[in-house]
């Protein structure tokens, strides 16, 4: 994406708890760039958002693990880029 | 863990269905027969004996598996291993940060009112606690109720498709439950000697 983003925002299909739900953004070197307050926003509880921190060009990794009201748990990770392509 | 949650889950579901059979066969089936034949035989005596033994175990029986079932949950949802979810606080958090532990909170209140009501039934005739043995009935009917809650009807979005699925799930579970309830006091409506109370000449002054 060609400019930084402020958040990263995670959509599910199912509604989440937040006292189990967590995502983390890092970079190349492994260094965290999120604010660190993982959260649900009101009124969307089958999203996941956090803030990130002013981002540089570069590759950076999102990783979340959520548990859905079924108790069920489920965890992944993808890459987005910012400043290049 | 599998196969633990699996075995809870099984034995809940079970007690809530023998409870819900106890006190819908004695309401509905052994209470009316009996009092059709005029005072209770010593046969009926017996058998309201034995409805309350099951009871009792039944009850002991959710209790106990409500406990494992939760602590498997818990140990799902943080993802640490049994005695780590445990000592570490996860069972507390599950409890009063999510909805399993809001459904499984009202579940262990229904257990209790149960149990009350079981206390309350063995301390009059079973004619005199009519008012007990419907209430111990409609709590057992609710806890069995609220199993549609604890599974994938949890999690359907919205509010209006959050009550109807759950309201289907109910619907779709409690055939199997009743029928399932209804086979397990065939055999003991005959085991326990309900023929041999039809069959009793009536005395008259």
């Amino acid at each position: 994406m060609p400019a930084a983003p402020v958040a990263v925002t995670l959509w599910f299909t199912q509604d989440l708890e937040p006292a189990f739900s967590n995502v983390t953004v890092t970079n190349e070197a492994g260094q965290w760039v999120d604010l660190g307050n993982a959260q649900i926003p009101p009124g969307s509880p089958a999203q996941l958002q956090i803030a990130l921190k002013p981002l540089p060009p570069g590759t950076y990794l999102v990783s979340w693990h959520v548990v859905s009201v079924d108790t069920h748990p489920t965890e992944g990770t993808f890459t987005f880029e910012v400043g290049r392509g | 863990m599998g196969g633990f949650l699996i075995a809870a889950r099984f034995l809940h579901f079970t007690a809530a269905i023998l409870l819900t059979g106890v006190f819908t066969f004695e309401r509905l089936i052994a209470g009316p027969a009996f009092r059709r034949f005029g005072a209770a035989p010593a046969n009926g005596t017996r058998l309201r004996w034995r409805l309350g033994w099951l009871a009792w175990a039944s009850l002991a029986l959710a209790i106990g598996s409500d406990a494992a079932w939760l602590a498997a949950v818990a140990a799902g949802m943080s993802g640490k291993p049994l005695g780590a979810a445990l000592s570490q606080g996860a069972v507390w958090i599950v409890l009063t940060r999510t909805q399993f532990g809001e459904d499984w909170l009202l579940r262990f209140a229904l257990v209790v009112l149960l149990g009350f009501c079981l206390l309350a039934r063995g301390r009059w005739h079973w004619r005199v606690s009519g008012t007990i043995g419907w209430t111990a009935l409609f709590l057992a009917a609710a806890m069995l109720a609220s199993l549609a809650w604890a599974g994938h009807g949890a999690a359907t979005p919205g509010l209006p498709g959050d009550f109807a699925e759950r309201s289907l799930r109910f619907c779709r579970k409690t055939p199997h439950c009743v029928v399932g309830t209804m086979a397990v006091f065939k055999y003991s409506a005959e085991r326990y000697g309900l023929r041999r109370v039809a069959d009793e000449p009536t005395t008259t002054p």
